[in-house]
């Protein structure tokens, strides 16, 4: 059943991306929609049968080399069959989102990426089941790099936009960087350990105590290592970058793969927590970064006017409050955890709903009302915001408030709740706006992809009661980070209330505040441009003043100068005689130098 | 079956001496007979490699199928086997050859002679790489080039001539340096079998300028074995004969030298310099480390800059072949086996990457990178393939290349963590220059006249390229295939040199 569930979405990959010219685009979309189902029952069967024993399915070798002995496997514990069963249960949302519905708004009409989507929604599956399941550190690597290419995929998929294209290389870049960095940890932890196998590694304490070369302990390098890497698959500060120039992409492509990343971001540190807990930098590291992107996440979502990229923004922070949960309290209960990234999800199909019902409109100006018009697409967002709130308010009540950090984590469920809140009422509140008909939407047309929302909001709806049941048994704390993430709903609802004229005059009185949030405080445009000018005058310096100048000097001038001689040698040659002369001078060469060499072996 | 190896070896060159003795003229039947005759030997030779790789003994860590031919006691002048140094690149030449033949189908221009060429070219290189004798080598190994100066010189374009000439002062300064240290090398082991070189005595005090040179005459050696593999293998700084080489010529080609050829002065560092010369090794490690980690972020920015196909996969190889000797330097079982699959790995993928985009540019008869643009709407399987083998040359998961980068990468961080992390950051901008052409190439709108009516990879290029796309994933996914093979022969080569 393991192979099963691992190959199922890779099958609908192939199938779905090999044939849909052949067999059609609706079939080819049933196809994927098929297999993604068939993995999210299999992942709930195995999630429900799992007895608590932990297990390893080999599935066959993988590399083998001196004392390296790794495998292709199927790590079944609580850990990787929850995650596993967010990947599926998501991704077969997405499928019955794209096949029962109309899909994204086309880049260009006439133009449809829905197979496409559909095929790159199944490799990412795959990628992230072979992520989640790795019982090795060069699988876990495997998949991380699979997550990474298929994401590459989806942000790129509406191929002739230039700004998607551009987003899709950004997002291939640091998803680079993290790559290297889960390569270094785990060059770390096999030169300690001798070995990737978590059994071997996790019991190796002693090994990654020891001191490296660079100050601190062998440990405190590989955790280093995995937490700058779960920054960048978590998009946090400094490493965002994908995240919010991802947006290009349409709202059903992110609605998996920002809860993926995110997810595969926090797995990572989870899954290779004992190394963490030997490490006293790398949790901190991760703590503070997480806050930081806490507050500036959700800073820089207030000042968006678009729906992407006020949820991308949003997704940041709550993926920074994560991150410094599962760095300060790396045990958290599971389901918290999926109930957030399904939120999250869930909230981004929501937006393709929108986007939908508008005509295509991105901006939260050019809504307003549609609670009436599409009121599936409301519920539908109020579950998620719920379940988002819900699940983050109970993780961060179990951190405890043993440092300043925590304190500020604390904040997380309150600015989430201002930050969503605006959303949601910009939205479905106050008047239907003007410009949403002018773009010649209809409630028949709405109605399309909202009813095919429904049997993902069943989703929704199975993680919040639950979590909210939960945070009543879970303390004081948990109840009050709940009540400030509503109380976050509220300070949105007094700011912006169904009063869009009083919002807008709110957004005009921030002034360049607003603006500068609008740009991520500047701090997206100075990474970016940083980059790109480091690596234009890098480029500049070796290739103009390196390559190019030296280029006529040495062995090249020698060759040109030597050009009009060979010239004539071969206008001679043609002759005959020189010919003849040179092709017996150069087999004597031969000859002797045979002959040199040949008779030092005889002696 | 005893001739096997010298079947492999020799039967391209009997094919190339068939077609320049009976083919004649240069008519449109001459022309297909030069083809199918190419592509028959290519495939022979690819099933005389499976014979040999099902026949060869992986637990084996010397040589194995070796022929001798002994003119007399004294004096062996033929001897080749396989071992697990060289299986990787004879089965890599085996596989690649039939591709690129059939990549040079539809090359009008002296087809008979380029088919000689690359017959030619591929019976050297087998040769090289399974010679058992110092001359041998010496002379398959300088041989291998003749084929690849005429493929430049007659095939190359306007440059052609200028790129040729530098090429052969290149392998001559190389030669130079290669031939005296040969020599040396076997008065001093008072031998050429290259079996029995690992472990031979090499210690000769050498003085100079009043100073003992550590290592003596063996440091010396080192380095002009090492200059010659390296200008061979365009190691950066060594590497400006290549990108000019490459520029003018047709797919096939281009192919020969990027996928094969550069892989033959890596060959020589696995072959000769590693497990001959121990302390010299140690010695110059460092060095070396530095140099290799260096080209990688060079080669990456330069890279960047390269407004053509050629440029771009030039400068791609150098980056890739910096990434080989760093792995094979670091002296490490996993750095050596991961240097060796990456070697492999690069001749698939840049194969692939080449004869791919060279299919489109010989449609559009366009070389520059923004001759093209928009192409996945009329070619998606040229996309699809084109894109495989660009995440090949990244490395990504899935291909062969990630498996040689994560064990490379772990025998560098064991020989040094800033080449490590140098070679890594080497990789960004790699990994930019290829997806930006990727996108020049193949995304955005499709403006351009001249593509508006191209067509897709038709059958022959499919089947061909998707054999590649096969192979690259298939090792990709199981390593050991490889690894297996060239494992023992690693463990051996580090155990006798200490």
């Amino acid at each position: 059943m393991e192979l099963s569930l691992l190959l199922a979405p890779l099958v609908g990959a192939l199938v779905t991306g090999l044939t849909w010219r052949w067999i059609g685009e609706a079939a080819a979309l049933w196809t994927g929609a098929v297999f993604a189902v068939l993995a999210a029952l299999l992942s709930g069967l195995l999630l429900f049968f799992y007895d608590g024993t932990p297990d390893i399915v080999l599935i066959a070798r993988f590399i083998e080399t001196g004392s390296l002995s790794t495998d292709w496997a199927v790590l079944v514990d609580g850990l990787s069959l929850s995650f596993a069963l967010l990947a599926t249960g998501l991704g077969a949302g997405v499928h019955l989102y794209l096949v029962l519905g109309t899909g994204d708004v086309n880049y260009r009409d006439g133009e449809t990426h829905r197979a496409r989507s559909s095929a790159y929604l199944s490799l990412l599956v795959f990628a992230a089941l072979l992520f989640f399941f790795a019982s090795d550190v060069a699988q876990l690597l495997a998949g991380w790099g699979g997550i990474g290419a298929a994401i590459y995929l989806l942000i790129g998929l509406y191929h002739r936009k230039p700004a998607a294209t551009a987003a899709a290389i950004k997002s291939a870049l640091i998803d680079r960087i993290g790559d290297g960095m889960v390569l270094l940890a785990a060059a770390v932890l096999f030169v300690a350990t001798d070995s990737l196998s978590f059994d071997v590694v996790f019991s190796s304490g002693a090994s990654l105590g020891a001191q490296s070369p660079f100050g601190g302990s062998l440990a405190d390098m590989a955790g280093i290592f995995l937490m700058v890497a779960a920054f960048t698959k978590a998009g946090q500060i400094l490493f965002h970058g994908w995240l919010i120039d991802g947006t290009s992409a349409p709202a059903t492509a992110l609605a998996l793969a920002v809860p993926i990343s995110i997810g595969a971001g926090l797995y990572l540190v989870l899954r290779m927590g004992p190394v963490a807990e030997m490490s006293s930098l790398a949790p901190p590291l991760g703590a503070t970064i997480g806050v930081a992107s806490v507050i500036f996440g959700a800073a820089a979502s207030l000042g968006q006017a678009e729906i992407k990229r006020s949820l991308a923004y949003g997704a940041m922070s709550g993926a920074g409050a994560l991150l410094a949960v599962v760095s300060l309290a790396p045990t958290p209960s599971a389901g918290p955890l999926l109930g957030v990234l399904l939120g999250l999800g869930l909230l981004f199909l929501v937006a393709s709903g929108v986007i939908r019902a508008t005509g295509g409109a991105q901006k939260l100006w050019h809504y307003g009302g549609l609670r009436n018009v599409v009121p599936v697409l409301f519920w539908g967002s109020a579950l998620a915001v719920l379940a988002y709130l819900a699940g983050l308010s109970l993780l961060v009540a179990s951190i405890g408030a043993g440092s300043g950090l925590a304190f500020l984590v604390y904040l997380a469920p309150l600015l989430a709740g201002i930050a969503l809140g605006r959303v949601v009422l910009f939205t479905f509140f106050g008047c239907p706006r003007t410009e949403a008909d002018a773009k010649g939407s209809s409630k028949a047309e709405a109605r399309g992809p909202g009813l095919a929302v429904l049997p993902v909001l069943g989703l929704g709806a199975g993680a919040v009661l639950p979590l909210i049941w939960a945070i009543g048994g879970a303390g004081v704390t948990a109840l009050l980070l709940f009540i400030s993430a509503l109380a976050g709903l509220g300070l949105a609802w007094w700011a912006i209330g169904p009063n869009i004229e009083r919002a807008k005059s709110l957004t005009a009185s921030m002034g360049g505040l607003g603006l500068w949030a609008r740009e991520g405080f500047r701090i997206d445009r100075t990474l970016e441009s940083g980059a790109t000018g480091a690596s234009s005058g890098l480029a500049t310096a070796f290739w103009d003043r390196g390559e190019q100048r030296v280029e006529g000097t040495g062995l090249g001038a020698a060759a040109t100068a030597l050009l009009p001689t060979l010239g004539r040698m071969e206008a001679g040659a043609k002759s005959g005689f020189r010919l003849t002369f040179l092709v017996a001078l150069g087999l004597s060469a031969a000859v002797f130098l045979v002959w040199a060499l040949a008779i030092g072996g005889g002696q | 079956m005893d001739n096997l190896l010298s079947v492999l070896i020799f039967m391209p060159a009997v094919a190339a001496l068939i077609m320049w003795v009976f083919l004649e003229g240069d008519d449109r039947a001459a022309r297909q007979n030069a083809r199918w005759l190419g592509l028959i030997a290519t495939g022979v030779t690819l099933f005389a490699a499976l014979f040999l790789y099902v026949g060869f003994d992986p637990a084996g860590t010397g040589p194995q199928f070796v022929e001798e031919r002994s003119r007399s006691s004294r004096v062996t002048f033929y001897r080749v086997g396989v071992d697990g140094i060289s299986i990787g690149p004879i089965l890599l030449t085996a596989l690649m050859m039939p591709v690129i033949v059939a990549a040079a189908w539809t090359e009008e221009h002296r087809t008979k002679h380029l088919m000689i060429a690359l017959l030619l070219a591929e019976t050297f290189l087998l040769g090289a790489f399974a010679a058992q004798d110092l001359a041998l080598f010496y002379v398959f190994f300088e041989a291998s080039i003749v084929p690849v100066l005429l493929l430049v010189g007659i095939w190359g374009g306007e440059g052609g001539r200028l790129a040729a000439t530098r090429l052969f002062v290149s392998v001559l300064v190389g030669a130079v340096l290669l031939l005296p240290g040969l020599i040396i090398l076997a008065r001093l082991a008072g031998t050429t079998e290259l079996a029995s070189l690992p472990g031979a005595e090499l210690a000769s005090p050498l003085t100079l300028a009043g100073a003992d040179i550590p290592g003596g005459a063996a440091t010396l050696l080192w380095v002009a074995l090492f200059l010659a593999f390296a200008i061979r293998m365009a190691l950066w700084p060594f590497h400006m004969w290549l990108p000019r080489a490459v520029a003018g010529l047709p797919p096939a080609a281009m192919a020969l030298v990027l996928a094969l050829t550069l892989k033959l002065g890596a060959y020589g560092v696995a072959r000769l310099l590693l497990p001959v010369f121990p302390e010299a090794t140690a010695l110059f490690a460092p060095f070396v480390l530095l140099l290799g980690g260096i080209g990688i972020a060079v080669a990456g920015f330069v890279a960047l800059r390269q407004e053509t196909l050629a440029g771009l996969f030039a400068y791609a190889s150098v980056a890739h072949m910096g990434l080989v000797v760093t792995a094979l330097f670091s002296a490490s079982r996993q750095g050596i086996d991961g240097g060796l699959l990456a070697l492999f790995a690069h001749g698939l993928a840049i194969g692939g990457a080449v004869l791919a985009a060279g299919a489109v540019a010989n449609r559009v008869n366009g070389r520059r990178l923004d001759a093209f643009g928009g192409l996945l709407v009329r070619m998606p399987a040229f996309a699809l393939v084109f894109g495989i083998f660009v995440l090949g040359l990244l490395a990504m998961p899935g291909s062969a290349g990630f498996v040689g980068l994560l064990l490379g990468l772990i025998g560098i961080f064991e020989a040094s963590l800033p080449v490590a992390a140098l070679v890594l950051l080497g990789l960004l901008p790699l990994t930019a220059a290829l997806l930006l052409a990727f996108r020049q190439i193949v995304l955005g709108d499709l403006i351009k006249e001249s593509l508006k009516s191209i067509s897709d990879l038709d059958r022959r290029e499919r089947a061909a390229l998707t054999a590649l796309v096969a192979l690259l994933v298939l090792f990709g996914i199981a390593p050991s295939i490889l690894l297996d093979l060239t494992g023992p022969a690693v463990e051996a080569m580090l155990g006798g040199t200490g």
